[in-house]
């Protein structure tokens, strides 16, 4: 949790999306929810997360999903009751299908304790809209988790998000190796050749697979 | 010469003069000869008798009693030798060696080696008959191995004639994809509405009939990952089989499997290791066995066992990994799967057999610029349903167009895939020709810290199913790189890549999507095969115990 980010990326954010409306939007989504599917989202409700074949819990239901089943994951994931490992897989889940409801994840992401469900969460900015995704890369840059930070970078390559351009070179300098790689691999999708320098000063980091990281990331970004 | 009839002297004598020979015959019957050749072994193969075929408990070898036994080997007197024993020339057989590790039993009795108390007898004078005198050979413990002399003496203890023999058991070997499938078997679950597995349940049962068993999910806690939790491995002998389930430390929901399905008398369940604190690298997709290699000259009839080491602890576990290095014979040898969520061998490679193929194999191993090639020749408007539930690509474009995917992919190529074909060549001989590139992609799955996932289906990570004289059968994991689930004919990588396989195979492409692929897993993944042993492994076994 990192609120002074989250305040700083609020200001990046629409006027309109403000706590209130998402939450608004997500009890009428519950209400429509309920009072439409009933027997369905009832058996929605039941649904508990598999165990994957490397040992994590994931909800692969088809029926989960879906993006009818969003409000009701999300607001299981804000309840909070779940134990920690549940909570991550209703990120997971929740971040596939996270696109029209950015700002929740905005928040969600900020407020959120637990840094292994933070670290999934980011995922979802992979398919918010921009303003979002820049919001939420703001929260995750800022994150006192380097996994959250390193995932964070993670995803803005899958984006090919510009917005995290001016970001890069402090995570170049973070003070994980984890971070300092991804946000290398980032540098060389986004292809800005500002990048270059800081790219090659990671030539001699310590850690070997940055070392390798930064070469690759200097060749593409030539 | 391949001596093959009982009845023939299997031992040729030291024959000087008119003293006279000595003759024994090896085996009870016509199979045991199979595992002798001239030239590279003369004498008695066996399997250990760690089985339990009294079912009181106990490895049959602790029982000091072997009147239920059949897993003992042989060897015989023959009357026209015992008859010419005299007190002036006795016939003795003298154990030289592994008195500890084998036993000679006659008439019910321990004659040669150790018995219950603990003394040894390490010298037998024949007494003399008019019949044949049987002998009944057991062994403790895999590739357990005792010498033996039998001479005729005369007066002066002098050697009138005489013959040294061994006897060895065999080790424990690990099936790979080349023997015969018996068995096929995955796990039944239905986690309710569309969640199931029903679609591969029953390709699995319309394709292989009675040989395919049917585990029900619910007596196991729906864990489907058979392949994680059991490997199956086999002792064969002196006309002897025993299977053998090594059960991992894995000791999730289908723990029980070896013991509700396997376990009898000659179906042992073993585990090596303490499950205290198992890592994904002891689960059995992780261990795997090569087909029949030759390396730098030195064949490996039965292959070499190779896992996937992740680093640090996340490894097999030792006592398995010190237990195929004693077996001598499958050599194992390590790749890197740090790369890898799972972390597991079977997640980009595999092996089947092709008889068209130089070595009879194929090495399956995964292609990146394959699955390029494939998803840049569709339409990129190509809505993916599939790709959108699991991994938030809506259509073909998407994914070509994801710059960081092709970075990672052609990353993982350079530091992981390439490294580990070269460990391949160098480890089991394999050259370009042996090498069935099947397309595949790997993406970072949220979870597992940066490591990767088959992005596309792992077609790689699929069942042989070669029962003996039916087409081999592969099953893989339907790519769904298609709008239209039910439409097969109009996936274009279904046609790719059922162009790669040997076409009088017949190729299977099953629906593991949610339950398996979303679960970091695919089709062997889900899948266990009990496969017929090989026999003959002394000639080519013995040679390298004894360069060991």
């Amino acid at each position: 949790m990192n609120r002074t980010a989250f305040f700083a990326a609020l200001l990046l954010l629409p006027s309109t999306a403000f706590a209130a409306d998402w939450q608004d939007r997500l009890n009428d989504a519950l209400s429509a929810g309920w009072e439409q599917h009933k027997d369905a989202w009832t058996a929605l409700e039941t649904i508990e997360p598999r165990m994957t074949r490397a040992g994590h819990l994931r909800f692969n239901h088809p029926d989960m999903l879906k993006d009818s089943a969003v409000p009701l994951v999300l607001d299981r994931l804000v309840r909070g009751e779940d134990p920690e490992p549940v909570r991550a897989a209703l990120a997971d889940v929740f971040g596939r299908h996270a696109d029209g409801w950015g700002d929740a994840l905005v928040e969600v992401l900020a407020e959120e304790p637990s840094s292994a469900v933070r670290a999934t969460l980011v995922y979802g900015l992979r398919h918010v809209d921009a303003e979002f995704a820049e919001a939420g890369f703001t929260v995750a840059f800022a994150d006192v988790s380097s996994n959250v930070r390193a995932e964070a970078a993670r995803v803005a390559a899958r984006r090919a998000d510009a917005s995290v351009v001016p970001t890069l070179p402090s995570l170049l300098a973070d003070d994980s190796a984890e971070v300092r790689l991804e946000a290398l691999r980032a540098a060389a999708v986004l292809g800005d050749a500002q990048l270059i320098p800081a790219a090659e000063g990671l030539v001699a980091d310590p850690d070997p697979i940055v070392r390798k990281a930064a070469v690759r990331t200097v060749e593409r970004l030539r | 010469m391949l001596l093959r009839r009982i009845g023939l002297p299997v031992l040729i004598l030291l024959a000087a003069g008119c003293k006279p020979q000595v003759n024994l015959l090896v085996g009870p019957d016509d199979s045991s000869f199979a595992d002798l050749v001239e030239g590279s072994f003369q004498g008695i193969v066996g399997v250990p008798n760690i089985d339990d075929d009294n079912e009181n408990g106990d490895p049959d070898w602790e029982d000091w009693d072997i009147r239920e036994d059949n897993d003992l080997a042989s060897f015989v007197i023959p009357a026209d030798v015992a008859s010419k024993i005299r007190d002036s020339r006795p016939l003795r057989i003298t154990m030289n060696s592994g008195a500890g590790d084998v036993r000679v039993w006659q008439a019910g009795r321990i004659v040669l080696g150790e018995n219950e108390d603990e003394d040894r007898t390490t010298s037998l004078d024949v007494a003399r008959v008019d019949s044949d005198v049987r002998y009944q050979v057991e062994f403790r413990t895999f590739l357990a191995r005792a010498t033996f002399n039998v001479s005729f003496l005369n007066a002066r203890g002098d050697a009138l004639s005489s013959v040294d023999f061994e006897a060895v058991a065999s080790p424990l070997v690990m099936n790979q994809h080349l023997q015969p499938a018996e068995e096929v078997m995955a796990v039944e679950v239905s986690f309710g509405g569309t969640y199931n597995n029903a679609a591969m349940i029953s390709d699995y049962q319309d394709a292989l009939g009675d040989r395919f068993l049917t585990l029900r999910g619910n007596d196991y806690g729906g864990d489907v990952w058979i392949q994680d939790e059991i490997e199956f491995a086999s002792m064969a002998g002196g006309g002897s089989r025993i299977d053998l389930v090594i059960d991992s430390i894995r000791d999730r929901g289908l723990d029980d499997v070896p013991e509700d399905h396997y376990e009898g008398p000659e179906f042992l369940v073993e585990t090596w290791g303490e499950p205290n604190f198992p890592t994904s690298q002891d689960s059995f997709g992780n261990l795997e066995a090569t087909p029949p290699v030759t390396v730098d000259g030195r064949h490996y009839p039965f292959g070499r066992v190779y896992w996937g080491d992740s680093g640090g602890q996340f490894n097999v576990v030792q006592e398995l990994q010190d237990m195929f290095g004693d077996q001598v014979v499958q050599a194992p040898f390590e790749l890197d799967t740090s790369w890898l969520c799972v972390g597991h061998v079977d997640e980009f490679m595999s092996w089947i057999p092709d008889p068209s193929a130089p070595k009879g194999w194929r090495l399956v191993y995964t292609d990146i610029q394959g699955a390029w090639d494939v998803l840049e020749g569709m339409d990129p408007n190509t809505p993916l349903p599939r790709y959108d539930d699991g991994h938030g690509f809506d259509t073909v474009g998407e994914i070509v167009e994801d710059q960081a995917l092709r970075n990672l992919n052609e990353d993982l190529w350079e530091d992981y895939l390439e490294p580990n074909l070269e460990i391949l060549r160098r480890e089991a001989g394999v050259t370009d020709e042996d090498i069935l590139w099947l397309p595949g992609l790997f993406e970072v799955t949220p979870q597992c810290g940066g490591a990767t996932a088959a992005l596309i289906p792992g077609m790689a990570n699929l069942i042989v199913a070669n029962v003996a004289d039916e087409p081999t059968k592969i099953f893989l994991a339907d790519p769904f790189l298609r709008q239209n689930d039910n439409d097969q004919s109009s996936d274009p990588m279904i046609e790719r890549v059922t162009e790669l396989f040997p076409p009088d195979f017949e190729m299977h492409f099953v629906d593991d999507f949610y339950v398996y692929h979303l679960g970091l897993g695919e089709v062997h993944c889900g899948t266990n095969v009990v496969r017929t042993p090989v026999s003959g492994w002394a000639d080519h076994v013995l040679p390298f115990i004894e360069e060991d």
